[in-house]
């Protein structure tokens, strides 16, 4: 078998054991039948037993019994019966862990001081012992008991020990309590004299172990005051007498006055006559002022009990509140007790003056302060908090509300007001999470209201023990209905038609709403805050932060974004912040970017201009005389002298042997083939009329077929057939310009013609380049030993046109020559052609051509003076133009004068 | 660049290892030359062919052009350049067009010296206009005046050939130093 270890100290013992063997530590908990009564374990005990309700139907008659019994009653019953039962060690068992440290402080310091001895018999299974909402400070053990308590113990065996546990109200008995305790303690006993007994239930109310030996005798005095007011009113209080025990019956006149003020059966208001020489004679001195001012009983129709108290009015089986008690039944005012010292009276005594019965009450509204009915509104209701009255269903209301009704348990319910009244903290962690209670409730049954319960909800609230705003802090925001019927004693507000939950943006007692550092404000998001109210179509409403930095925002964590922003998202102005000046430069930026993508206009001019016409005029011109000339055949110029260059020529012509081979470079465009053909022609002619080879070359793609076509034109004017590689070689296209003809005179290697294929006689070339023509001259005259010929022993002769006669002629006016003959131009065709008899083409072109070089040139002059004839012209009226408005103007005039 | 230099040492130096590497190295670069030239032809063919497949502005002359491209190419190889054929494309199609340029340009020289002066008149263009008027005269009058025979030496020897001189001089300066630069590797040929 398992071994359990002990809680408390912490050694092991076998398991099925209620305590421990050890320390004696309970290892079972008291309410082992219903631990799902406890969800939340850090809830302090006597929390939840204010936020207990009603325990369940299927409780027993015992049970009913003690409902009717007040609780702190019950504390004391079980504190004492623990205390007797487990002795010393009894009061760890019952402080658990879960116990709150302050508690446990309390009851160690007290049972350390005087364990108390075992009292009475063994502890009984009560109806207390199942209610999980049971006060457990006070039932945990005789040591944790107040002072006070204490005392009133000791009072009950004063005839023993009279010196030591006498109680003294006024002197010194409140001593070793806590501020809390020490005023709020007699207000627990306060709501005997509120509570009306019925006569039967307060029968039942008794335990059997009140009666018994185990019961203290300053409980059982503590029934005494009751009977002697009603005795002393006069008030026929048979049924009550009769059910109660003697211990109580037999109380002297050391009970409290609070205890004399122990309300009567059947709700019947004690007279207002009867108490004061009643309370007054048996309270004497001891009792403390604002115990004299006790406020008289009230009516109640249920049990006495806190748990009475609590308990819903309609699921309790004796608590149902009689629909036809008086709303306010007169207020039973102690005798010394008047207006002065009334205010003395603690603020929630003062509040349980003025609370109405109100015992049909089945509603409770949490209300707003300030929805309040000003009649209805005591200045006292600012000190109690609200949240305190909404955990007591049976008190219905305490204070908050005005309008609603009110039980007349819940308006004598001193002990929660004690409680409340000192536990000012939880005031403000109520007032923290009011704001979550309410605004999670807005949506469905208006402002902090909640309807009161069925069976269901009656099964839950004895389950679920925890207040409003803790169950609406825990699980109020997931699943509303759920928390609704876990507060199934909060009535329903609407049904009053009247918000009583704390309004956005108001001021709740004791909470100051949005009140935030300026920095932390700056942090809010403006965006989604300033977008989401009056969402048109929202699903979802907003949300008013009742806790932490964001409190008092709304809407600024919405649960679901994605569904409650569903709507279209704001737009923002992108407008840029721009000068005048940004903007303008910006625009003509953008103009010259669609300029450019623009295709430019043409510029149209005239179609006939004066240009256009100056140039067919020339033309014309020149076309009409040549052709005149031509068709006319009249010769205007002889042919000139024959110059030396052209006479050197033919003289290395006529003196080459006939076979010997020249090379004939025919490397000229077919652009000038008209002049240079007229010298090709006149040089070849006399080479194949001496019977010499002319080997063509071209260093031009059209050189070859331009040689074809010269030897075809010479054949066919000297009416001989010429034939190819025999009486001509034409050797083809020579590529590589000037490397070309640098490799030509080079050793031949059979890829590239070259200048030893053949004994080269001359070297003639015919270019009208003179690039070309100074080319084959470097080339030609490489440096001795470089060529595999002599070609220094070869004669050079160039055939160029006019445009290539001064850059030729240098060479052949040097001194050696590097051109042994130079046939420049028509004319030295001319001059060439002047040797032979018959006429060649050189001559039939002679005079046209001077005609067109005369005309040329007179063309050239009448032109150049028109042009500066007209341009000086218009220059003068140009500046002419720009004088007269500068003398029109009157400065210029001023100047001139 | 080394085969520059090789080439240019060659011009100095005879040897035989040296000249017979310097004629393979220029027989490579005839070669290559005569390579560059079919290159040529190819991108000149497919110029023309991108405008024409394209159809933009002058596509028609580009179908001409490679029309006689193909027809010419198609003549002169098949029959040879010597062939008539191919003479007849010479003296029928290339001589008359160039020839025509030729005379185009004749008239544009004209007017463009009759409009010389119309826009602004300085020292040295008319000293040109001078120049052109006088060696076109001078030629025409050479032929009439007899007597003026014995000038005809002076002006076309002296002028023109002080003149060409000084321009072959400056062009064998530049081109030794140009050539130089590009055998140091300092400078790039200009028609690279």
């Amino acid at each position: 078998m398992a071994d359990v270890r002990c809680p408390m100290c912490g050694k092991s013992t076998p398991a099925g054991q209620e305590s421990c063997r050890h320390c004696g530590a309970r290892l079972k908990p008291v309410w082992e039948s219903k631990p799902e009564s406890h969800p939340d374990a850090d809830v302090p005990d006597w929390l939840r037993s204010l936020g207990s309700e009603t325990p369940a139907s299927g409780q027993t008659a015992p049970a009913k019994a003690d409902a009717s019994a007040p609780d702190w009653l019950s504390g004391l019953r079980d504190q004492g019966e623990n205390s007797a039962s487990e002795g010393p060690g009894g009061e760890d068992s019952d402080l658990g862990g879960e116990e709150d440290d302050w508690l446990a402080r309390i009851g160690a310091g007290s049972s350390a001081a005087s364990p108390k001895p075992a009292k009475g018999p063994e502890r009984k299974p009560t109806a207390e012992d199942l209610r999980p909402n049971e006060v457990d400070w006070l039932a945990g053990s005789a040591a944790e008991l107040p002072d006070w308590l204490k005392s009133s113990e000791g009072g009950e065996a004063s005839g023993a020990e009279p010196d030591n546990d006498t109680f003294d109200w006024g002197a010194g008995g409140d001593q070793g309590l806590p501020d809390w305790l020490q005023t709020g303690t007699p207000q627990k006993n306060t709501p005997a004299g509120k509570v009306e007994k019925p006569p039967e239930p307060v029968k039942n109310d008794l335990p059997d172990w009140l009666p018994g030996s185990g019961a203290p005798d300053w409980l059982k005095s503590e029934s005494l005051p009751e009977v002697a007011a009603g005795t002393a009113a006069g008030e026929t209080q048979a049924p009550d007498e009769a059910g109660l025990p003697d211990w109580l019956s037999g109380a002297g006149n050391e009970l409290p006055d609070w205890l004399h003020s122990e309300p009567p059966a059947q709700g019947t208001p004690k007279a207002p006559q009867a108490a004061p020489g009643a309370e007054t004679a048996s309270s004497g001195n001891e009792l403390p002022d604002w115990l004299e001012s006790e406020p008289k009983p009230e009516p109640k129709p249920s049990g006495t009990g806190l748990l009475g108290r609590l308990a819903p009015p309609q699921t309790s089986p004796q608590g149902v509140p009689a629909s036809g008690t008086p709303a306010k039944p007169p207020v039973t005012k102690t005798a010394g007790s008047g207006e002065a010292e009334e205010g003395e009276m603690p603020d929630w005594l003062l509040q349980a003056h003025e609370e109405p019965p109100a015992g049909t009450a089945e509603v409770f509204t949490y209300s707003e302060p300030g929805s309040e009915k000003p009649a209805e509104r005591s200045e006292q209701d600012a000190d109690l908090s609200a949240w305190l009255a909404t955990l007591t269903p049976g008190a219905k209301d305490t204070g908050r509300s005005g309008t609603s009704k009110k039980t007349p348990a819940s308006a004598a319910s001193p002990q929660a007001s004690e409680e409340t009244s000192d536990l000012s903290w939880l005031d403000d962690l109520e007032g923290s999470y009011s704001g979550l209670t309410v605004e999670s409730d807005q949506s469905e049954a208006g402002y902090g209201t909640l309807a009161v319960g069925s069976a269901d909800e009656q099964e839950i609230a004895s389950g679920d023990d925890l207040p409003a705003w803790l169950a609406a802090a825990t699980a109020g925001e997931e699943r509303p209905a759920a928390k609704k019927e876990a507060q199934p004693w909060l009535p329903v507000a609407a049904e009053k038609g009247q918000p009583a939950g704390p309004v956005p943006g108001q001021e709740t007692s004791g909470l100051n709403l949005a009140e935030l550092p300026s920095w932390l404000e700056a942090m809010r998001p403006v965006g989604s805050a300033a977008g989401s109210p009056e969402k048109p179509g929202g699903g979802e409403p907003e949300q008013v932060e009742g806790a932490g930095p964001l409190a008092g925002l709304h809407g600024v964590l919405p649960a679901e974004p994605d569904i409650s922003q569903a709507e279209k998202p704001p737009v923002y102005s992108v407008r840029l912040n721009v000068s005048d000046t940004q903007e303008t430069q910006a625009r003509t930026l953008s103009d010259l970017i669609a300029a450019e993508v623009q295709p430019a206009k043409l510029a149209t001019g005239p179609a006939v201009t004066s240009k256009s016409v100056l140039r067919v005029a020339v033309a014309a011109l020149l076309l009409l005389t040549l052709l005149a000339q031509m068709v006319a055949n009249v010769v205007y110029f002889d042919p000139q002298q024959p110059s030396e260059d052209v006479k050197a020529a033919r003289d290395l012509v006529d003196g080459l042997p006939a076979g010997s081979h020249v090379l004939f470079a025919v490397d000229y465009q077919p652009g000038f083939s008209a002049e240079m053909d007229a010298l090709s022609d006149e040089v070849l002619t006399h080479l194949f009329s001496k019977g010499i080879v002319p080997v063509f070359l071209s260093t031009t793609p059209t050189g070859a077929i331009q040689a074809e076509r010269l030897v075809r034109k010479i054949a066919a004017e000297t009416q001989q057939s010429l034939s190819a590689n025999s009486q001509y070689v034409n050797r083809g296209f020579l590529p590589g310009g000037e490397v070309g003809l640098a490799s030509f005179f080079q050793p031949p290697t059979g890829i590239a013609p070259s200048i030893g294929d053949f004994d080269y006689k001359m070297i003639l070339v015919a270019t009208e380049s003179p690039e070309r023509a100074r080319e084959w001259i470097q080339q030609i005259r490489s440096p001795a030993g470089s060529a595999p010929v002599a070609s220094a022993n070869i004669l050079v002769v160039m055939i160029v046109s006019a445009q290539a006669d001064p850059l030729v002629r240098s060479y052949y006016a040097a001194n050696p020559r590097q051109v042994q003959a130079l046939v420049s131009g028509l004319s030295g065709a001319v001059m060439y052609e002047s040797g032979r008899a018959q006429a060649g083409a050189a001559a039939r072109y002679w005079s046209p051509y001077n005609l067109g070089l005369i005309l040329a040139a007179v063309l050239m002059i009448f032109t150049s003076l028109y042009s500066l004839i007209t341009g000086q012209l218009e220059l003068r009226r140009s500046k002419r133009q720009a004088v007269i408005p500068a003398a029109a103007t009157p400065g210029s005039e001023g100047k001139t004068a | 660049m080394l085969s520059g230099l090789i080439v240019l040492i060659g011009y100095f130096v005879s040897l035989p290892g040296l000249m017979d590497f310097r004629a393979a190295l220029m027989d490579w670069a005839v070669i290559l030359a005569a390579v560059a030239v079919i290159v040529g032809v190819i991108n000149l063919s497919r110029v023309h062919w991108n405008k024409l497949r394209s159809g933009q502005n002058g596509a028609a002359y580009s179908g001409v052009t490679l029309v006689f491209l193909a027809l010419t190419t198609i003549v002169v190889l098949y029959f040879q350049p010597d062939h008539a054929w191919s003479v007849w494309v010479f003296n029928y199609l290339l001589a008359p067009i160039e020839g025509s340029l030729m005379a185009i340009l004749a008239v544009t020289l004209i007017i463009a010296i009759g409009r010389m002066f119309s826009r602004q008149m300085n020292f040295f263009r008319l000293i040109f206009v001078i120049t052109v008027l006088v060696f076109l005269a001078f030629s025409v009058l050479l032929t009439l005046i007899p007597g003026l025979a014995i000038l005809r030496e002076e002006v076309y020897d002296v002028f023109p050939v002080a003149g060409a001189r000084g321009i072959l001089l400056g062009i064998a300066l530049g081109a030794i130093a140009t050539g130089l630069r590009v055998l140091m590797g300092a400078d790039r040929s200009y028609n690279r």
